[in-house]
This record gives C-alpha cells, sequence and structure tokens, in this order.
C-alpha cells in the first residue's frame, strides 16, 4: 500500500485536456490523419499485415481532411504563424477541424489561450484551405 | 442482556455470594474479614442495610413529591444515622459490598471483578478516603451521598472496562472450593422460563423448612437446550429442578469443568443494532438468504417484524382442487424439493389468477395463506435468531427491488443514504490512504480531496479544489466518501463484483456505474466498495495457475476455455458449449494449444489468433483463442456478450476473414527462410541438438533387405533403431517390423546388398556419402587455386577414409583401430600440413565415442552455403546433401547415382577436376586408381572391408596431395618411417602438429618440448636446433597461415616457432610425469614406470597397477606441477 | 493522437544469422517484431517509417547471441484521457456503443450518451436515436476519451458524446 502510493504522484495524470500527454509524448512530434494516411500510402515496404496496420488505413482513409501532401502542409504553415500552438494542438485542429473559435475551445480546451478572432482567422483559412484542396 | 439480568437476579437470591464470598477468600481486607468472620452476622447487617436502603427509596420518593417536607425528613435521617451510626458504618461499608456486587455484574461480563482491590495500597486509600468522608457524608443530603457513591462507584468501574485483560484473572477464578456449575438438560426455547420458575421457586421455598442450596442458575441464548445451575452438589440441583416442566432430569445433570466455568459466563460484547429500517437477511427457510428490511422489534428484541420480496409460487403443481390444507403441505413439500420461485413483489392480480379467492383484503394489506403483503412486499415477524443481522452487504440490485414499488411512490425509508448508512461502519474500513474522497456531508460538504491518514474514525485529507487547494482537515470518516469521476479504473474491492475492473462511466452519489474490463457489461456498486486499480485488470484474470481464456482439462473428455474469474473460481465454456463453474482443483492442467493444428472449411491452416468468421450458423467473427482436437474452436469476440465473448465452433466451418495474409504471414515469419545459413539447407545443422542426433539416426531411411529370418528378402526402410534392433517398414503390406540390424543388409539402388555397418564405414556409398561426410575446413572451397576443386572434392573422401572411428562399430576390429590409431599415415602421405590444417588433428578420430568427425565437418556448414552459391545449379544436389541428416542415414539413391553426381560436378566442380569427376563419373567408384594402389597396401590387406569402398581416397594422395605441396614438407623421413610402421603393423606416430592436440589444452604450458628438424629446413638458420623449453600457448592458425607455437626456451626466451618443428622431449627417467598421447591412458598425465627403447610403460599417479605401453615418442614429458 | 516517435527495439540474433544477410534479417524482425503491437506507454505503433540505427550487436556471454539495439522511428497512435477523436461506430448495443477509432476500440456507455438518444431495439441495425440523429454502425462519431485503460498489450478507452460539439459528424 505504502508503496503504491508513493508511486502515485510520480504517474502524473495524463490529460490531453491540459496537455499532459506523459513524459513520452509531451515533447513528440504530431502527425495529421493525413500525413498518416500519406506515410501508410507511400510505404516503400509491403505493407504489414496487422490488424492495427489495417484498421489505421481504415480510419485514416474516413478521417483524412486533406487529400494531398500540399495542403496538409499547408495547414501546418498555416497553423505555424501562431506561435503559442503546441503540436498537439495544431494537430487536433488540423485532425478535427472546428467550424468556429467557440467549438474549437470546446473539443480542444486548451486553445483558450488564443484570443477568440486570431483563432477564427486561422479556422477559416483552413476552412478554405480544405474546401480548395485539389 | 437476558444473561446479566438473570444474573443480577440471583446474585441478590442467595444469601451469600459465591464470587463475593470467593473474594472475601483471597482478599485478606481488614473490613472484610470482619465481615466474613461472623457470616451469620453480615447476613443479618445485610438485612438491615437492605430495610434501610428501601427506606431511603421512600423518602426520595417523598422529597421529590414533597419538597417542603424535606428539610424535616433530613432532620430525622441525620438523626437515625447519628444514633445508628455502627450500622451506618456497617451500611456504608456494604454500600461498598453492593458496589463490590455491581462491579460482579459488569465484571459478569468478562468474569472480572474488582481484582484491584487486591492492590492493598488502593484499598487502604480508599478506606482511609471513606473515614474521612463519613463526617462529611453525615452532613450532606441523600441526594449528594447518592449522586457521590454513585461518582465513586463510576469512577471506579471505569478503568475496569478499559483494560480488564490485564487483571490477574486467575485469582478469581472458581477453584474446588468452589460451588459448581451443573448443565440441565431442559426444552429448546425454554431455558428462559425455567430459569425464572427455578428463581420463583426459591423465593417461594426461600423461608420454608427445605429451602433451595443452590446458589444461582442462568441460561445463555448461544447454548439452547440448556441452563447451569450452580450449586454444592448435584443432589441440590436435582431437588431445585424437581417438578419443574420442561426440565430433562433423567438425561443427567452433567458438571460443568472448572475450566469450562468462566468461558461460559464469558458474555461477548454484542450491540444490539437493529433498529427499523436496517437490512438482514433470513437465515433459513423459503428466503433463506434473501434480503429483508426490519420494520418494527418486539421490545425484547426477540421478534422482528419485517418486510421482503416474496417467492409467491405462481406455477404451484397442482392447480387448486384441493382443500386449502392439503394443498399447503403438498406446496411445502413441492417448494422444498424443486427450486424456489423467483422473487417477486406481490401482485394481487396474479396471484389471483393462480389461487382464486383465497386471498382477503384489509385496508392496507392483503392477507394470502397466512401471510401478510403490503405494497408489494410480504411483512412478516421472524425471531431474532432467524436472522442473519451481521455482514449483511446488502448490493444495489437487491436494495433497488425494495425502492422500486408498485404505485412507484417514493419510499422514505429506502434510499441509498440509508444503504450507506447501514454500511457506514464498513465504509471506514475501507478507506485508505491515497484515496479521493469527497465530504457529503457537514460544514465541508462538496470538498474532495486525498486521505493523508486515517486515525480511528477520523481521517486526515488534504483538500483539493480553487480555495482550499492543499490543505489538510481532519474529517470524521463517515462524513466522506470515496470519489471517482468517469474514466476512473477501479476495481471492486468486496461484493459480489469482488475483483472485477473496469471503467467508470457514471457516478451517482455513492453509486458507481462502471464498464467491466472482462465481461463489457456495466456493473453498479457502492463506490465504498471501489478503489481505483493501479493494477490494470490482470490481477482478477488469474486464479491459482489458471488464467482467462486458457485452455484447460476439466476431465479426460471435456476442455474448455476460460471465459470468466471469479474470486476463487472460473467459469468455463466446454467443448460442448456448456458452461461449468469449477474450481482451480477440479482443472487438471491447462492445455497448450499453441501448435495444435486444425483446419478451416477452406482448407487453410487454422492458427491460434485468427480472425475467422463462421460460414454458417450464426455467422460469428472472432479471434481464435484455441484449438482442440482439429475439431473444435473456441474463439472470442469482444462484442459479444454472452460467455465474456468466447464461443465455441467447429473448426472446419470457420473461414479465415483474411485467408491471403495466411500465407503472407508464413512467408514473412518464416524464419528459417531468412537465415542465410539455412536457406542453404545443407550447413543448417549448426545446433548441437542436430549434431548429437546424427549419429544415432544413421541407419534411419536406409532401403534394407532382410536377408536372415522368416521375413529374409523383404525389402524394406529402416524407420527406427534402438541399439542392433531396427524398425523396417516393409514395402510389401505396409508392416512394420523389428528385427536385429545383424539380419538386414543394405541394399543398393542396383540391387546389390551390402551389409548394413560397411555402408557408414565405406566412403564409396554414392554422392550423398561425398557431402555429408563434409569437408572438415571450409577453405578448400576459398582456395581459388587450381588445386582447390580437387581439394574440395579430396577432402571429403579424405575425411571419410580417415575417419571411420566414429562409426562405432569400426571400433572394434583391430585394424580400424590400427589405422584409426595411427591417423598419421595420411598425413605424411600427404606431406602437407595443409593437409592436416584441414583435417584438424587426426586423433581425435580414435576416439571414437567423441566423434569429432561431426565436429569437423558440422563446424564449417558454410562451406556448404558457399559451395552451393559457387555451383550454381547444382546447390540443390549439395543442399540435399546435409551432413548431419542424408549423409549420415545413407546416400539416397538418386544421389548416389552416378548421373546426378556428375551433373553437380559439371557445373560445380569446374575444369580443373575434370579429370577427377570424370573418372567418378565413370562409376569407377569402387576400382582402384594407381594412386589407391600406391597408398599404403597394407590396408587393403588388413581390411579388406576398407578397402572396398575408400580407394577414392586412396586415390587422393595420389594426384592431389603430392602435387602442390609435396616440395616443402620436412616429412620425408617420417614418411619412411611411417612405411616402417605400415610394416611393423602398428607403430604410433607423432604427427607434425601434435601439439594442437586438444587433450593436451589443459596441459600445454607444461609440456617439454624441444625443436627439431630445423637444421634441414634451414628454419631460422637451425639456430634453435636442438633447444629444449615450454610451450607457453599454442593455438591452431587460420589455414593459410604456419601454425606456430609460443615457446619458452630453457633460457627464458620466448618466441614463436612453427609447430611441426616442435616434438616432445624424450622422457628421461621412471617416475617422470608424462602426457601420454597415445593408448588408453591418452591425453592423462600419467607416470612412468619402466623405459625400455621404444616403449615405456606407463601408469596412472593414483592407480599404479592401471599400466599400459606407449611408444616412447607419444609420450610428452610434463614439467612438474606448479614448477615453472 | 498520432505521433512520430523515435523508439528502440532490442533484437537477440542467435549466431545462426551471423551473415551476409544479417542486416536484412535484422530488419525484417524488426518490422515483423514492432508493427502492430500496442504497448501502454507508447500506444499502438502503427508502421515503423525508418531505422535510424540497427545497432551495433553485441554478443552475449553464455548464450553466444548477439543484442541489436536498434532504433527506429514509427508512427505511433495513442489515446489521451481529455483528447477529442473522430471514430466510427462498430457495434451498439443497449449499453452503449463501441466506436473504432484506428486501432483503438473506445466504448461510450448510454450514460454518456445524451439522454435524447434513446435506444432503438427494434430498429435494425440496432441504434441510438433522437428526433434527428441516428447512431447506427458505421456511423462517423465525434467523442472525447474520458478514460483509458491501459493494458501491457492493449489499450481500452471509454468515450463520451454528452457533450457541446460532440456526437454524430454531418
Amino acid at each position: 500500500m505504502t508503496t503504491r502510493l508513493r508511486h502515485r504522484p510520480a504517474t502524473e495524470d495524463e490529460d490531453a485536456a491540459a496537455l499532459k500527454l506523459g513524459t513520452e509524448f509531451n515533447n513528440a512530434g504530431c502527425l495529421l490523419i493525413s500525413e498518416v494516411k500519406y506515410l501508410l500510402e507511400n510505404r516503400d515496404k509491403d505493407a504489414p499485415d496487422t490488424a492495427v496496420y489495417n484498421k489505421t488505413l481504415d480510419y485514416v482513409k474516413t478521417f483524412t481532411k486533406f487529400n494531398t501532401t500540399d495542403s496538409a502542409s499547408a495547414v501546418r504553415e498555416t497553423l505555424r504563424r501562431e506561435p503559442a500552438l503546441t503540436q498537439f494542438e495544431t494537430a487536433q485542429i488540423a485532425n478535427l477541424c472546428p467550424a468556429d473559435a467557440e467549438e474549437a475551445k470546446s473539443i480542444i480546451p486548451s486553445l483558450v489561450k488564443i484570443d477568440d478572432d486570431r483563432l477564427q482567422g486561422l479556422l477559416d483559412e483552413i476552412q478554405t484551405m480544405r474546401k480548395f484542396q485539389t | 442482556m437476558s444473561d446479566e439480568e438473570d444474573q443480577r437476579m440471583y446474585e441478590h437470591e442467595p444469601e451469600e455470594d459465591p464470587i463475593g464470598g470467593e473474594q472475601q477468600d483471597v482478599e485478606p481486607d481488614d473490613e472484610e474479614m470482619e465481615e466474613t468472620s461472623s457470616g451469620k452476622g453480615q447476613a443479618k447487617r445485610r438485612e438491615v442495610y437492605e430495610d434501610e436502603e428501601e427506606e431511603e427509596e421512600e423518602e426520595d420518593d417523598e422529597e421529590e413529591e414533597i419538597p417542603g417536607r424535606r428539610g424535616h425528613k433530613r432532620i430525622k435521617r441525620r438523626h437515625r444515622h447519628m444514633a445508628n451510626k455502627f450500622v451506618d458504618l456497617e451500611a456504608e461499608v456494604s454500600d461498598d459490598d453492593e458496589e463490590e456486587e455491581e462491579e460482579e455484574e459488569m465484571g459478569a461480563d468478562n468474569f472480572i471483578t474488582h481484582a484491584d482491590d487486591g492492590d492493598e495500597e488502593v484499598t487502604r486509600r480508599n478506606h482511609a478516603l471513606l473515614d474521612r468522608n463519613f463526617p462529611e457524608e453525615d452532613s450532606r443530603s441523600p441526594e449528594e451521598i447518592a449522586r457521590a457513591i454513585a461518582g465513586r462507584h463510576r469512577d471506579r468501574a471505569a478503568p475496569y472496562t478499559g483494560d480488564m485483560s490485564e487483571i490477574p484473572q486467575r485469582l478469581l477464578m472458581p477453584s474446588v472450593h468452589d460451588a459448581s456449575l451443573w448443565q440441565i438438560r431442559v426444552k429448546v426455547g425454554r431455558e428462559r422460563e425455567i430459569v425464572f420458575s427455578l428463581m420463583r421457586k426459591a423465593i417461594d421455598v426461600e423461608y420454608t423448612a427445605r429451602p433451595l442450596s443452590i446458589l444461582s442458575a442462568f441460561q445463555r441464548d448461544s447454548l439452547p437446550g440448556m441452563i447451569y445451575v450452580e450449586a454444592r452438589s448435584a443432589k441440590q440441583v436435582q431437588q431445585a429442578c424437581q417438578g419443574l416442566v420442561g426440565v430433562y432430569l433423567s438425561r443427567g445433570i452433567q458438571l460443568v469443568p472448572i475450566e469450562e466455568m468462566a468461558s461460559l459466563l464469558l458474555i461477548k460484547k454484542q450491540e444490539n443494532t437493529l433498529t427499523p429500517g436496517t437490512w438482514v437477511r433470513i437465515r433459513r427457510g423459503k428466503y433463506a438468504n434473501d434480503l429483508a428490511q426490519v420494520m418494527d422489534l418486539t421490545e425484547n428484541g426477540e421478534d422482528v417484524g419485517v418486510r421482503l420480496v416474496p417467492r409467491i409460487d405462481l406455477n404451484p403443481r397442482d392447480d387448486g382442487g384441493l382443500d386449502p390444507l392439503s394443498k399447503k403441505r403438498k406446496k411445502a413439500a413441492a417448494t422444498a424439493g424443486t427450486t424456489r420461485p423467483p422473487q417477486r413483489l406481490f401482485n394481487i392480480d396474479e396471484v389471483a389468477k393462480v389461487y382464486g379467492k383465497s386471498i382477503t383484503k384489509r385496508s392496507q394489506f392483503y392477507v394470502f395463506q397466512g401471510e401478510t403483503y403490503k405494497d408489494g412486499f410480504l411483512e412478516k415477524d421472524f425471531k431474532f435468531n432467524a436472522l442473519i443481522v451481521d455482514d449483511v452487504n446488502p448490493t444495489l440490485d437487491e436494495i433497488t427491488q425494495f425502492t422500486r414499488r408498485d404505485d412507484g411512490g417514493e419510499d422514505s425509508m429506502v434510499n441509498l443514504s440509508a444503504i450507506a448508512e447501514a454500511s457506514r461502519k464498513a465504509a471506514i474500513a475501507v478507506l485508505q490512504p491515497g484515496d479521493h474522497i469527497e465530504i457529503f456531508e457537514g460544514e465541508q460538504a462538496g470538498v474532495h480531496g486525498v486521505v493523508d491518514e486515517i486515525s480511528g474514525d477520523v481521517v486526515t485529507i488534504t483538500a483539493q479544489g480553487l480555495d482550499i487547494e492543499g490543505q489538510k482537515m481532519e474529517m470524521p470518516a463517515r462524513s466522506v466518501r470515496k470519489k471517482f469521476k468517469p474514466g476512473d479504473h477501479v476495481k471492486v474491492m468486496a461484493g459480489q463484483h469482488a475483483d472485477e475492473t473496469g471503467l467508470v462511466v457514471s457516478v451517482a452519489d455513492n453509486v458507481v456505474t462502471f464498464v467491466s474490463d472482462m465481461t463489457m457489461q456495466e456493473i453498479s456498486v457502492f463506490a465504498k466498495d471501489l478503489r481505483t486499480a493501479a493494477e490494470v485488470g490482470t490481477g482478477s484474470n488469474i486464479v491459482g495457475n489458471y488464467e482467462l481464456h486458457d485452455l484447460v482439462q476439466l476431465d479426460a473428455q471435456t476442455v474448455g476455455v476460460i471465459f470468466k474469474t471469479e474470486r476463487d473460481s472460473f467459469r468455463v465454456l466446454d467443448q460442448n458449449g456448456q458452461v461449468r463453474l469449477v474450481q482451480p482443483h477440479q482443472i487438471s492442467m491447462r492445455r497448450d494449444s499453441s501448435r495444435a493444428i486444425a483446419i478451416d472449411s477452406e482448407g487453410h491452416e487454422l492458427r491460434i489468433n485468427d480472425n475467422v468468421k463462421e460460414v454458417d450458423g450464426e455467422g460469428r467473427k472472432g479471434r481464435v483463442l484455441h484449438t482442440h482436437q482439429s475439431f473444435f474452436a473456441f474463439l472470442h469476440n469482444r462484442e459479444i456478450a454472452e460467455n465474456g465473448g468466447v464461443f465455441v465452433t467447429r473448426a472446419r466451418a470457420l473461414a479465415s476473414l483474411a485467408p491471403k495474409s495466411n500465407v503472407l504471414k508464413l512467408a514473412t515469419s518464416d524464419l528459417s527462410k531468412m537465415n542465410p545459413a539455412l536457406a542453404a539447407p545443407s550447413g543448417g545443422m549448426v545446433g548441437s541438438g542436430a549434431m548429437s542426433r546424427g549419429p544415432r539416426d544413421r541407419h534411419i531411411g536406409l532401403t534394407v533387405t532382410v536377408v536372415k529370418g522368416p521375413n529374409k528378402g523383404y525389402v524394406g526402410t529402416i524407420k527406427d533403431t534402438n541399439g542392433q534392433i531396427a524398425r523396417v517398414e516393409l514395402r510389401t503390406g505396409n508392416k512394420i517390423i523389428m528385427i536385429d540390424k545383424e539380419k538386414l543388409f543394405r541394399r543398393l539402388p542396383d540391387g546389390k546388398l551390402e551389409p548394413l555397418d560397411r555402408v557408414n564405414k565405406g566412403g564409396g556409398g554414392g554422392g550423398g556419402r561425398f557431402g555429408n561426410m563434409g569437408p572438415p575446413q571450409p577453405n578448400p572451397y576459398s582456395n581459388s587455386n587450381g588445386g582447390s576443386n580437387f581439394q574440395g572434392g579430396r577432402t571429403p573422401f579424405g575425411a571419410v577414409g580417415r575417419t571411420p572411428n566414429p562409426y562405432a562399430d569400426g571400433g572394434k576390429t583391430p585394424a580400424w583401430n590400427a589405422s584409426s590409431r595411427t591417423p598419421n599415415p595420411y598425413n605424411d602421405s600427404g606431406k602437407t600440413p595443409a593437409w592436416n590444417a584441414s583435417s584438424k588433428t587426426p586423433n581425435p578420430y580414435g576416439d571414437g565415442g567423441r566423434t569429432p568427425a561431426w565436429n569437423a565437418s558440422s563446424r564449417t556448414p558454410n562451406t556448404y552455403a558457399t559451395g552451393s552459391n559457387s555451383t550454381g545449379g547444382a546447390s540443390s544436389g549439395w543442399g540435399g546433401a546435409t551432413p548431419a541428416r542424408t549423409g549420415w542415414g545413407g546416400a539416397t539413391p538418386g544421389r548416389a547415382t552416378g548421373a546426378s553426381w556428375s551433373s553437380s560436378t559439371g557445373d560445380g566442380w569446374g575444369s580443373p577436376a575434370r579429370t577427377g569427376s570424370s573418372t567418378w563419373d565413370s562409376s569407377t567408384w569402387s576400382a582402384p586408381t594407381p594412386a589407391a594402389a600406391a597408398t599404403p597396401g597394407a590396408h587393403l590387406g588388413q581390411t579388406p572391408a576398407y578397402a572396398a569402398p575408400t580407394p577414392v581416397a586412396h586415390q587422393t594422395p595420389a594426384y592431389v596431395w603430392s602435387a602442390p605441396t609435396n616440395a616443402a614438407t620436412p616429412g620425408d623421413a617420417m614418411f619412411q618411417s611411417y612405411n616402417q610402421s605400415l610394416d611393423k603393423d602398428e607403430n604410433p606416430q607423432l604427427e607434425p602438429e601434435w601439439i594442437f592436440d586438444n587433450i593436451l589444452t589443459n596441459y600445454l604450458n607444461r609440456l617439454k618440448i624441444i625443436i627439431k628438424g630445423t637444421k634441414d629446413a634451414q628454419y631460422l638458420h637451425g639456430d634453435y636446433e636442438g633447444r629444449t623449453g615450454v610451450v607457453v600457448a599454442a593455438s591452431r592458425n587460420p589455414d593459410d597461415y604456419q601454425q606456430t607455437a609460443r615457446i619458452r626456451f630453457d633460457n627464458g626466451e620466448e618466441r614463436s616457432v612453427i609447430a611441426k618443428y616442435i616434438v616432445p622431449q624424450e622422457p628421461s627417467k621412471n617416475d617422470e610425469e608424462v602426457l601420454t598421447l597415445a593408448g588408453k591412458h591418452r591425453g592423462r598425465p600419467v607416470v612412468i614406470r619402466e623405459m625400455s627403447d621404444d616403449e615405456i610403460v606407463v601408469s596412472s599417479r593414483q592407480n599404479p597397477a592401471d599400466i599400459d605401453n606407449v611408444a616412447t615418442n607419444m609420450v610428452v614429458p610434463l614439467v612438474e606441477e606448479g614448477g615453472r | 493522437m498520432f505521433f512520430i516517435k523515435e523508439l528502440t527495439h532490442t533484437i537477440l540474433l542467435h549466431p545462426s544469422y551471423f551473415g551476409p544477410r544479417m542486416l536484412q534479417y535484422l530488419e525484417s524482425k524488426l518490422y515483423a517484431d514492432v508493427e502492430g503491437t500496442c504497448s501502454g506507454q507508447f500506444g499502438y505503433i502503427i508502421a515503423v517509417v525508418s531505422i535510424l540505427d540497427i545497432g551495433k550487436g553485441m554478443v552475449l556471454s553464455g548464450s553466444g547471441q548477439a543484442e541489436f539495439i536498434t532504433r527506429y522511428r514509427a508512427i505511433v497512435f495513442k489515446p489521451f484521457k481529455g483528447e477529442v477523436v473522430d471514430g466510427v461506430v462498430k457495434d451498439v448495443s443497449k449499453m452503449g456503443f463501441f466506436a473504432d477509432v484506428g486501432p483503438l476500440q473506445v466504448f461510450v456507455s448510454q450514460q454518456l450518451i445524451h439522454p435524447d438518444m434513446k435506444y432503438d431495439p427494434t430498429s435494425n441495425p440496432p441504434s441510438f436515436a433522437s428526433e434527428d440523429q441516428v447512431i447506427e454502425k458505421g456511423t462517423r462519431i465525434r467523442l472525447k476519451i474520458v478514460g483509458t485503460r491501459v493494458d501491457a498489450t492493449e489499450i481500452f478507452a471509454i468515450g463520451t458524446i454528452k457533450e457541446d460539439h460532440l456526437g454524430v459528424i454531418d
């Protein structure tokens, strides 16, 4: 019991809403679903036939928001303009494509730090890109 | 407690309190001694005292009633006190006495009285106090006195209750001098009444001529059917009980042993917690273990009115037509025999439908079959004994049944907080430091925090929250409850769902709903029964040695898969689809089906963890957990709720969801294909296991003909061997016979027969043989000079010829021994150290048992790989010739034919070998080439058997060995000697590189050596010729290099010397320790016993009788141990 | 959330594999070993993107096996509590529904579904339905992960759609 007690504070609760991703992932590079799709589809090796791989492939095909690498990197470029955004937030915005700032802050609570108008500007831009991607 | 009451009652009754009496015995208290000194007087005094007390009570009453008269009374009282001082004093003491009695009463609980009084100091102080108080008391009002007395008693009583156990009880224990306790059988249930009648009787006859002489009587609820009477003799007891109804005197009056007397009176502290609203369970009967709620209690707590969910049989076996009486009886019998009807709230319509008009209605409730039903519940009185009061642990399900009411109205008595209340005590126990809790009542309600520590009922918590973050506060444990939030991973600590783990989905006050990890069902439990689970689910999946989803053997015919683990049992789905509840001990073993093979509907192999789908039936999908007997497949699918998602089906009814992927998987996961060594299977058998298997199987697979016995003439294949016995599968009749190997002859493809052993001894078995013997070193292949191919081709033959001994049998014939022990000829004939290099110390071959030949060939598997690569198309031929298997087992016919051989040689063995290979092509296997003839004829002569297959081997020295390497070798002389020795039939020769012999390894730096032969070769200008020294290090160099050893000469110089110039010093004297290189002591240090010209007699130091003759040149003198 | 992450994997190689094709073998073994696995710490390892360093083989005394500590870069998927993700409904029962979020299975209990959405057992396939929305197999859904259970070899999550901006994706 006491040992467990001692361990407890060490394992910080992971909470994406507070951007607490655990030690392993706090600084890891996040991928957009679109990027994952690109990486998986352009693998030089044979696709491994694992359930995980196949499910993921299905998933990214279903939920990819940007069909080309160009548009995906354009989105990244756009979001990079906002320095306060973390990797995680960037990816979440690009993956979920919220329509307005209010929705964005609701589904990505850590975005509260960003001014509504600026956020709205970014979101609009992304929506446009999505609409006009080839 | 009734016991206590009884006790009290009877304590006053007897003239002399037994325990008090004893007390007086053991306590030499002045005053009390005074008392006891005159028993009669005491009784008298007691009477007086009692009288006075009565008076006092009266007075008190009066005082209360008429305060105006108070003063007068007081005066009167004081007056009497004054007048009767002595009596009063005694009365005070009597008071004390009474106090003792009271204490006894309390002490009776634990059978302890004021033993502290044994402490004289205390007693004296008390008495002093008493004395001092007298005048004071005289002047006080009775109330004050009474209060003071009460206070004093309370004070004194208090410490006793605290630490009773520390009092030396043995002083108070009954002894043989005390009255005994007698046990009497009485009618069950009437114990109490009988004790009372006994008391009445005692009072009745007290002043008659024959008063009862018993001292006390009592009864224990925990011991039905017995009462206990304290008396001096059994006769007195009998007297007392005479005439009482319900006392079974005939069944004897038993004496309670003294040591048990105390425990009989021991009363466990018991709290009667029954209050209306409490949850209880019914102990027995139709409602056994059903939850019930207490409605009301009788005053004595004997009868408890409860309400519970009725179990009315709505499908009685006989549909009426019987009179109520017999029907009732029938029904009782039916319910007893069959399963009891389910719990169901009483519904007038339903019941009326079945039982007709037997229901009567009275204002609020219904009466049916003598029972009262109200609001759907059965209300019934139970004896307290018939209820389980402790550890009720009502589950949420059960309680919700009570909350669910017909009319849907709120039941004030039942709400969840009431339940929590009931189990609150338990809740304290389950709190642990680190738990997240929430304060739900009191000022701090709503605050949550983490438990820091718990002491008794108080928990210290560190609050969490906006304002009070980090503050510590102490709270009563019952005001807090564990707090969980959705998403927490929790584990159930107690109750029906104990050990389940899951993720919380919702929390409503005390009730937490979570999704079980195992069953994916939602489970609602009280928060108190949960804790956050750091360990994830695993713990609960394992009971004993078995784990969830293990395939277990239940009995000889039945296996099953565990689909749910409970606290100490499993739910198992067996292959017939039956669900069984088993305990770990009912499982005979766990089965491993990872290698079980089953085929699915498409003919694909079904493997564990494959995702499959039923092709017929329900079309269920699932992951294969296990297969059983190639027929049953246990699948798992999380989405199937029943049986934890495990189901059983026929393997044949399954189809893989991704059949192609299986093939793919096979391709990628087949490690052997990735292994370069295994890719060319010839060299794959690196593992020692294969090596050891080789010799054992060497006959297996051979085609043989039976030459003797009833089966003579039959052809078959050796399937297995066991010593001299072989199991042969006959071609005819498909029969397997056991037969002595002696009776088997190998059948060659051309129909010729030859003895079985010969096959192995001979090298000319065929092409397969060629490969399987294996070149001892890979180098022959890598040497890409002209002779390399010859070497490649040759070496195996060399090996074959040279290493017959490994074939154990060969060891028996002296001829073989001879040749094997003298491998030198080959070396010498070759005259080339290169041969030695490749052959690696021929001597080991002498060691038949160790079969270094195997080592030689198997140590160099890559040879084959490279060989096959270089030979291109021929690789398959080589591949087949795996040394470990095919070779030893006997050449396969195909390879033995010249055709196949030539095809491979054609590609692989290249031009320089042409002559050689063409020779082989022309199937001159057995035809001795001139070279063969040139090689020691002695061999041919000696061992014809040997000669026949080996000419090929002998052929090699002839034109391969000599050609490139002849020149430089200094061994000419030795060659001569070899020939001589051949003439002499047998003379062991030291080989040039003896120093690398494995047997020397341990003695290397003790070997005395001398440098010889450098003069002739002008090695180092012959400077070192004749110098002596010891070996420092010797290890074999790669073949392309000269073999050297590091020598320390006697003058201290150290340098490397080519190995072939190093020879052992000649042993000089008897008793010198030497290492022999031949003979039965080979490789062991022995002592020279006697020396002749060319032979010495040696024996081991430990066993001088164990002598052997060794050639002089086959011993190496050793430096004395530690001498260097 | 998908991440690209550098990870290490230790491969023990039997001496029989030492040879010219060893590297090839090591690579295929790495792929076979790690792809498709799941660890609580790193989540699902979906695909190896590149091998950074196959490692120096260290021959272990005793067994003769060589130990390669391989560094590679892989796409991993790890769900976090509080993260909002999109998923596809896989299975609906009266207790709630399961949704696939890539390799992860998320259970959304009916307690965490807006009370307007009622389970409709009569529909085929079974569904949760409100006046204007239906959740049935195949529906795309946006949900928030409220808790994860991280086993050694598996991650399971429960989610909620009982918040604003969550639920069926149009």
